[in-house]
């Protein structure tokens, strides 16, 4: 059904877009860009400084935007064949209009003094000399002087996406987006979908380090803590890192314009989201999801992707990663993802017991497994690119082990897994793991 | 709750509204308290005031100059200090056997910022500024230090020059230098069109990193760079430089690579008659890459990108390509490596009512096939929009199905194609709005693994605003319902997810506001040995503007979060308390 359903969706995006090309007037010429040739066009539109030539809804304006308490809107109507005869403005919606001078080349300019707080219902528009007039809906919108300056603004579209993000409100998020986002929009729109699919309970607390602008421009640094559940598993991970994102002000207020890594929105791809590495953050655990949906953390590196692109041998690289949390005598197979009881999983296994359990060092076990081995000198597990091929039986007694070991594991089905042991000294008793499951002993 | 931290921001070099700007706009009537926004009578449309034609628009409306973060106002005070104190005082209880998974900090504690801007005129051309942030608190959470200098800048302009010193925004352009640095930033207008930037300093986050080494910051990395704007009629064009480079023998520096490059990019813009936009940046950079052990590699990579939107009759279309080659590093600016993109979207008003529009996205890495494998990304789209059918002015309608392919190449092939299908529907009935929505995302991969697996994901939403008791009070609730349906990939298992939040907001005539929210996330797992859990939490805030506070504010939040897991040992409680203050000091003519 897929390969019938892709081609004729194709099909139908080129025959939607050609139908939009072949609609147009006959007198349209395709090698000039633009509308109606007849039809006058307002090609600038400027309040004060700030374009509004693409707001859709409200334009808002702080006091720092007035001058004097003026607005001043200057702009450009223009028209490909003939000439413009009148440019008319309102602030009532269209319910009474007044003449604006303009020049030869369509350039006209008027003012006003907005009352803070009050809402004006703005609309423009131009008539050639033929009696043609602009389409008065591609330029009609609210304007406000509202009590906040920029930084408040800026400050407030920041909460309300973390807001959308919290609720897990694509749609909403995404219509905070710019249109110039820096990186890909289409990727974080997909991130945004698995995000909420892969974990909920999101919260996040930031806690600013600094603001700065410029020009419409705003770049927030900040430190945050985070807390999301995993929705596969239940688990509860958390991370705490340096991160930026920088707004532009864009039609009705300021949208997201760029993201750096460590990421706090579309964490499903970072590499196609994000543009850039906060430098403070390299190195530490952040949040990551692969497209099974295992929600773990990893270190971030230099780079924005979540594994690094370099030189890439071997089958690719298929590695699940999670946590598990055990109560004593109980066991987990790797292999088919399940906590078993009472201790050993079916096969053999591999006993961890704990210090100072003495004569009954069996606590938890992982089964289906067929070798096993201490690692020694590394801090996390991500900083285990691979394990050795040939692994010792695993001790059936039992490893006397420490919060913070790692262990390399051969399974039942051939392929290697390094688990961690993340905390104990009394139940329940968690281990961290990565599963690489092409049946190399590389965890790249 | 946690947005209000937000509050805690520092200071940026926008000014914000002086004392007395602030009791100019409080003087709001009972009709703005009550939620319905005033609107002006029709005759006030008298207001415009023509003026004659201007010969330009690239020069400013008024005689206000504009320089990066900065905005040379004539009128503005000539000598002024303000100080704003933020302060918040938090406490945080945490109870239940698996209290270590909460991510709250045990315990009471405070951050305080201590903000200050003061300006002076020197001589009779030039202004000066001078902005700081200096932080102290006792959470870690918050700040690595206990004491710390968070913003720290002085500015001298006059209408030609800008000079800063300390924390600048440094934006040249995309690819090239886009980041906060720490040291000087000169900008210099050479006529009404055109200025000249320089910058030089360091990408240090923290002051405190630029005096004495810290074990956790990152390495000392170093820029300088050149941009000349100039603007015309239909057009903008930039010229950057870029020099940055790491500091090799960086005592904090272990086993990283250090970067030493040079990085020019051109950006520009045009504007045709008919209104459309094209923009692109060109950048080129070369960098050299020291590893650890002495070794250097040369690197050279280029990106670019165009960028249009414009409208044809009632077809507005809006595209964009890209190219990254994997070698494009860049120190100031940001990017993704290894990219090729292209994008476009159409959206065609079929009348005033119906819409459709169609967006198509496809990009690719493996660029220069160094990789044994290839990923392409495809993403067609098609929607339908309706606004005001059946008479109905507020309801809108929305459809669009959306197709993600993802075909890796290489030894062992993989694609992975999920295709959703959204739809939601909104209107409002009086003072209450409405919002369904339903997503779908069906997934399948085939490869190594093959599987198959169908997500759903419901929400309603009800939001509304009321005018109680004769207009005194406006309240705002807000619910919302949400059920999500997930299939496990591996295991097939359903993971059923049913939230419920209801948000309500008591605005009162006075500067006085109280919130209440409550959410109740109830999920059963059906994976074997998977918890199921339940989350429940409930907060209530007070907002207050008292006049004692000359324009302050003040914030009380209480908060209540129970986790409960199907393994008991595994529940937690959380409790908290906030108390939050803005107090501004001002001084000045």
């Amino acid at each position: 059904m897929r390969h019938i359903t892709r081609p004729l969706q194709h099909l139908s995006l080129m025959l939607f877009l050609l139908g939009c090309f072949a609609g147009q007037p006959a007198t349209a010429q395709w090698w000039q860009f633009g509308a109606d040739v007849t039809e006058p066009e307002f090609t600038d539109l400027l309040f004060n400084q700030v374009s509004a030539l693409r707001v859709e809804r409200t334009l808002q304006f702080t006091a720092d935007d007035i001058d004097n308490g003026k607005v001043i809107v200057r702009g450009r109507a223009e028209v490909r064949q003939g000439a413009i005869g009148r440019v008319e403005a309102s602030l009532d919606d269209g319910l009474t209009w007044t003449e604006v001078p303009f020049s030869d080349r369509g350039l006209f300019a008027f003012e006003f003094r907005p009352e803070p707080e009050r809402v004006y219902r703005f609309r423009i528009r131009a008539l050639s000399t033929t009696g043609q007039a602009s389409n008065e809906t591609d330029h009609a919108f609210e304007f406000k002087v509202v009590r906040q300056d920029a930084r408040a603004l800026a400050r407030a579209a920041f909460e309300e996406l973390l807001a959308r993000y919290m609720a897990r409100d694509r749609a909403g998020f995404m219509a905070l987006v710019s249109r110039d986002f820096s990186g890909n929009e289409s990727a974080l729109d997909s991130a945004l979908s698995n995000d909420f699919r892969f974990f909920d309970s999101i919260r996040i607390r930031p806690t600013i380090q600094r603001v700065a602008a410029a020009d419409d421009r705003w770049t927030i640094y900040f430190a945050f803590d985070r807390q999301v559940r995993s929705v596969r598993t239940g688990q509860l991970l958390q991370d705490r890192a340096y991160t930026t994102v920088t707004l532009i002000r864009e039609g009705e207020g300021y949208k997201l314009h760029e993201l750096a890594a460590p990421l706090i929105f579309g964490v499903s791809d970072p590499g196609d989201v994000a543009t850039f590495v906060t430098d403070e953050s390299v190195g530490t655990e952040v949040l990551t999801v692969d497209r099974d949906g295992n929600v773990s953390t990893q270190e971030q590196g230099r780079t924005t992707q979540a594994e690094v692109v370099e030189e890439d041998r071997g089958p690719p690289s298929n590695i699940s990663e999670g946590s598990v949390t055990l109560a004593n005598n109980q066991g987990y197979s790797l292999i088919t993802r399940t906590k078993v009881a009472p201790i050993n999983a079916p096969g053999p296994s591999f006993t961890f017991g704990a210090e100072g359990y003495g004569a009954t060092p069996m606590v938890f076990s992982v089964g289906d497994v067929i070798g096993a081995q201490k690692l020694t000198g590394f801090a996390s597990l991500t900083a285990v690119t691979s394990v050795p091929e040939v692994l010792a039986e695993p001790s059936l007694s039992g490893d006397v082990w420490s919060v913070g070991d790692i262990y390399a594991l051969q399974l039942l089905d051939g392929t290697y897994a390094i688990v961690r042991l993340a905390s104990g000294g009394g139940s329940p008793w968690s281990f961290q793991y990565r599963h690489q499951r092409n049946g190399t002993a590389s965890f790249r | 709750m946690t947005p209000n931290l937000l509050r805690l921001g520092v200071f940026s070099a926008t000014i914000s509204w002086t004392l007395a700007g602030v009791a100019q706009v409080s003087d709001t009537s009972a009709t703005e308290l009550a939620g319905e926004e005033p609107t002006v009578a029709p005759t006030r449309s008298s207001l415009i005031v023509p003026l004659a034609p201007p010969d330009t628009l690239t020069a400013p409306a008024t005689g206000e100059m504009v320089f990066g973060d900065f905005r040379f106002e004539e009128d503005r005070a000539a000598r002024s200090l303000d100080v704003m104190l933020r302060s918040m005082f938090e406490s945080h209880r945490v109870s239940g056997p698996g209290r270590a998974a909460s991510f709250l900090e045990p315990g009471n504690h405070w951050l305080t910022d201590v903000e200050v801007n003061a300006r002076s005129p020197v001589g009779e051309h030039w202004n000066t500024e001078f902005n700081a942030v200096v932080r102290y608190t006792d959470s870690r959470r918050h700040d690595p230090a206990t004491t710390s200098v968070q913003y720290l800048q002085f500015i001298a302009q006059d209408e030609q020059n800008h000079l800063t010193l300390g924390d600048y925004y440094a934006t040249f352009s995309q690819y090239s230098l886009n980041r906060g640095i720490k040291g000087v930033g000169y900008q210099r207008v050479l006529d009404a069109s055109s200025h000249v930037q320089v910058v030089a300093g360091a990408f240090d986050p923290r002051w405190d990193y630029l005096f004495g080494t810290k074990a956790d910051e990152p390495i000392d990395r170093q820029v300088i760079g050149l941009r000349v704007q100039t603007v015309g009629e239909r057009y903008r064009l930039g010229l950057n430089l870029v020099n940055a480079q790491d500091d090799d023998s960086d005592p904090v520096r272990t086993t990283e690579d250090t970067y030493r490059q040079t990085l020019p990019a051109v950006d520009w813009e045009y504007r045709t008659l008919a209104g459309w936009r094209l923009g692109g940046e060109h950048a080129h950079a070369r960098t050299r890459r020291q590893a650890a052990a002495g070794s250097e590699t040369d690197l050279a990579g280029s990106a670019h990108r165009l960028n249009f939107d414009g409208g044809l009759g009632e077809l507005r279309l809006r595209g964009r390509a890209e190219r990254v080659s994997p070698d494009f590093f860049t120190m100031g600016g940001g990017a993704a490596i290894d990219r090729f993109r292209t994008y476009l979207r159409g959206d065609y008003s079929l009348t005033d009512r119906w819409g459709v529009f169609a967006a198509t996205d496809s990009y690719r890495n493996n660029l220069d096939d160094r990789l044994d494998t290839t990923t392409r990304t495809r993403i067609p789209e098609l929607g339908l929009t309706a606004r005001g059918l059946f008479d109905r002015r507020s309801l809108y309608l929305s459809a669009s199905y959306r197709q993600r392919t993802e075909e890796s190449d290489g030894p062992q092939p993989q694609q992975f194609v999920s295709d959703r299908i959204y739809a939601s529907v909104s209107d409002r009935f009086e003072q209450v709005a409405v919002r369904g929505e339903m997503e779908a995302l069906l997934n399948e991969r085939e490869g190594t693994t093959e599987n198959r697996n169908d997500d759903f994901l419901y929400r309603f939403t009800v939001d509304s605003r009321h005018s109680i008791l004769g207009g005194r009070y406006d309240l705002r609730p807000y619910l919302s319902l949400e059920r999500q349906e997930l299939e496990d990939p591996t295991t097939g298992a359903t993971v059923r997810t049913d939230g419920v939040r209801f948000d309500a907001q008591l605005l009162t005539r006075g500067d006085l506001s109280y919130g209440f929210s409550f959410e109740d996330r109830a999920t059963d797992n059906g994976n074997p040995g998977a918890d199921d859990t339940r989350l429940q939490r409930l907060a209530l805030n007070v907002d207050s503007r008292p006049a004692f506070l000359h324009g302050g504010t003040f914030r009380a939040e209480v908060g209540d979060a129970d986790y409960d897991f199907s393994d008991d040992d595994r529940d937690y409680r959380e409790r908290y308390l906030r108390l939050m203050l803005d107090f501004p000091f001002g001084f000045g003519s």
